[in-house]
């Protein structure tokens, strides 16, 4: 593995699968009675999040404490970013503490890249404004797995606001590296230009991209990443783009409904969906700690042979 | 008008631009549709003939881009009833009515109010134009989707002109997905000034 895991592209697709692969076995320790394994005992994680997380920094912290490491996690609300310290200065000061890994989320896409040139601690990248979020796609992909058996062949189609998802920018890369067939749907005024570069198909009618899909992938409309009204209101979007159980009998009767989270039911997901027997949302967070698990062990632990 | 009944309209210039043809040609109508149009069409026994001035024209019928038929909201103005009658003594068969009603036609509702009252009416053919920005105010997308289902035609803020260019590209975006025109009342607001008053109050005097 290379030191740092900041988007899909440091990841060969061996390494992909050898992180799916070993997050099956990490599934089994958190089904244990006591959930713990020593392997990166003495390593010191520090989770750096520059933006509100429920999810993903929760299922880093339990990913670490798992792995028995060393973790804190820093709320830039009470840190020192709010007395004007920069990203690099921040990373810094705590480079000099000497952690083994920095999990950073942050705003501005790239900030990952910025910390992996000024640090020798190793990076992940836990979501940089609208560029990545490499653990998701690949947590994604790993609940795709365990219920399609495969990723190659499978119609998988994103919905939602793929303007500003790094979701999508990881799922995109990941996915089609795996052979899947990848749609991407939503308003016009929503979708990335270019996107159809990277060989995914772009459609603007929601029945189009559902169509005989073996997973849908829901994305939130990212409201707080948004200059002015990319669309009417939030009605004429849920009528237009949201996933209902009429779209969903479009797509194959075995298909899977997944959302990064966090979810505003009524908006680009009816609860009826949601909460029904397609939804694989929280088995998407439950895979997530596993995933994680596998990606510190590969990056901290694993790479000596542990 | 039963379909057997046959009239000859004869002795106007015809216009029939779709078939090159402009002069002076009789016009045979059986029941609601056009027969025959020719020269010396012979009458027979169970037809009515018309005959016309030679000053009258003879053509299809004249679509209006741009009315105001003012309602709902100022109806004593104009109504969908008078501007549709008015139309039809022009010569205008169909017309496509400015949003700038109160409230304006930015949802299904105003739209719908619209088509039922030019269906009550019976006259011209109404086609609705839809707001570009909720309320006209530049701001937010009016719902256009739902314009679009309930049978607006095209999109435009007519006299408030889309202000910004980004709006403008939303719009451009947005209605493109169904297939809707966004018409530019193409005017800068702030070169405008007391200009205003004597160029553009013509252009929006309705035909």
């Amino acid at each position: 593995m290379k030191k740092d895991l900041l988007g899909i592209g440091d990841l060969t697709t061996d390494e992909i699968y050898r992180v799916l692969d070993t997050a099956e076995a990490m599934r089994e320790i958190g089904q244990r009675p006591i959930k713990k394994v020593p392997t990166l005992r003495g390593k010191t994680v520090v989770n750096l999040f520059y933006e509100a997380s429920t999810r993903t920094r929760t299922s880093f912290e339990i990913a670490e404490k798992r792995l028995s490491a060393d973790t804190l996690s820093i709320a830039v609300a009470t840190s020192s970013a709010q007395k004007g310290e920069t990203l690099a200065d921040t990373a810094l000061n705590l480079e000099a503490m000497a952690p083994d890994m920095i999990v950073l989320r942050h705003a501005s896409s790239g900030a990952g890249h910025l910390l992996s040139r000024i640090c020798k601690s190793r990076i992940i990248n836990a979501g940089d404004g609208m560029h990545e979020h490499p653990t998701q796609a690949l947590l994604d992909a790993f609940t795709i797995r365990e219920h399609k058996k495969r990723i190659d062949g499978l119609k998988v189609a994103i919905v939602g606001d793929l303007l500003h998802s790094r979701v999508l920018r990881s799922n995109v890369l990941l996915l089609t590296r795996l052979g899947a067939e990848v749609w991407v749907c939503g308003p016009a005024t929503l979708v990335p230009t270019g996107i159809e570069q990277c060989g995914v198909r772009v459609s603007t009618s929601i029945a189009e991209a559902v169509a005989d899909a073996d997973v849908i992938m829901m994305l939130r409309i990212q409201q707080e990443r948004m200059q002015g009204a990319f669309f009417p209101s939030l009605r004429e979007y849920f009528h237009t783009f949201g996933m209902t159980a009429a779209r969903v009998a479009l797509a194959r009767p075995d298909v899977i409904i997944m959302h990064p989270g966090p979810m505003n039911r009524g908006v680009e997901i009816a609860s009826d969906v949601a909460d029904g027997r397609s939804s694989v949302i929280l088995e998407q967070v439950a895979n997530g700690v596993a995933v994680r698990m596998a990606v510190l062990y590969l990056l901290g632990g694993g790479r000596e042979g542990d | 008008m039963s379909r057997s009944l046959k009239r000859l309209y004869r002795g106007a210039r015809v216009v029939d631009p779709v078939n090159q043809r402009d002069g002076l040609f009789d016009v045979l109508v059986e029941g609601d549709r056009i027969a025959r149009v020719g020269r010396n069409i012979p009458a027979g026994g169970d037809v009515t003939v018309v005959e016309l001035a030679a000053d009258l024209v003879v053509c299809p019928g004249l679509i209006d881009m741009h009315v105001h038929l003012r309602e709902p909201g100022q109806e004593h103005k104009e109504t969908v009833a008078t501007g549709t009658a008015a139309a039809v003594a022009g010569g205008f068969t169909a017309v496509a009515c400015m949003p700038n009603t109160n409230p304006v036609n930015d949802n299904a509702g105003v739209t719908e109010y619209i088509l039922k009252k030019a269906a009550e009416a019976g006259l011209a053919r109404v086609y609705p134009i839809g707001a570009v920005s909720r309320g006209q105010q530049g701001e937010q997308l009016a719902d256009i989707a739902e314009l679009k289902q309930a049978g607006c035609v095209a999109l435009t803020d007519d006299g408030r002109p889309v202000a910004t260019a980004i709006l403008m590209r939303r719009a451009l975006e947005y209605a493109g997905m169904f297939n809707l025109l966004v018409i530019e009342h193409c005017e800068e607001q702030t070169l405008k000034a007391d200009a205003w008053r004597t160029k553009v109050s013509t252009h929006r005097r309705w035909a």
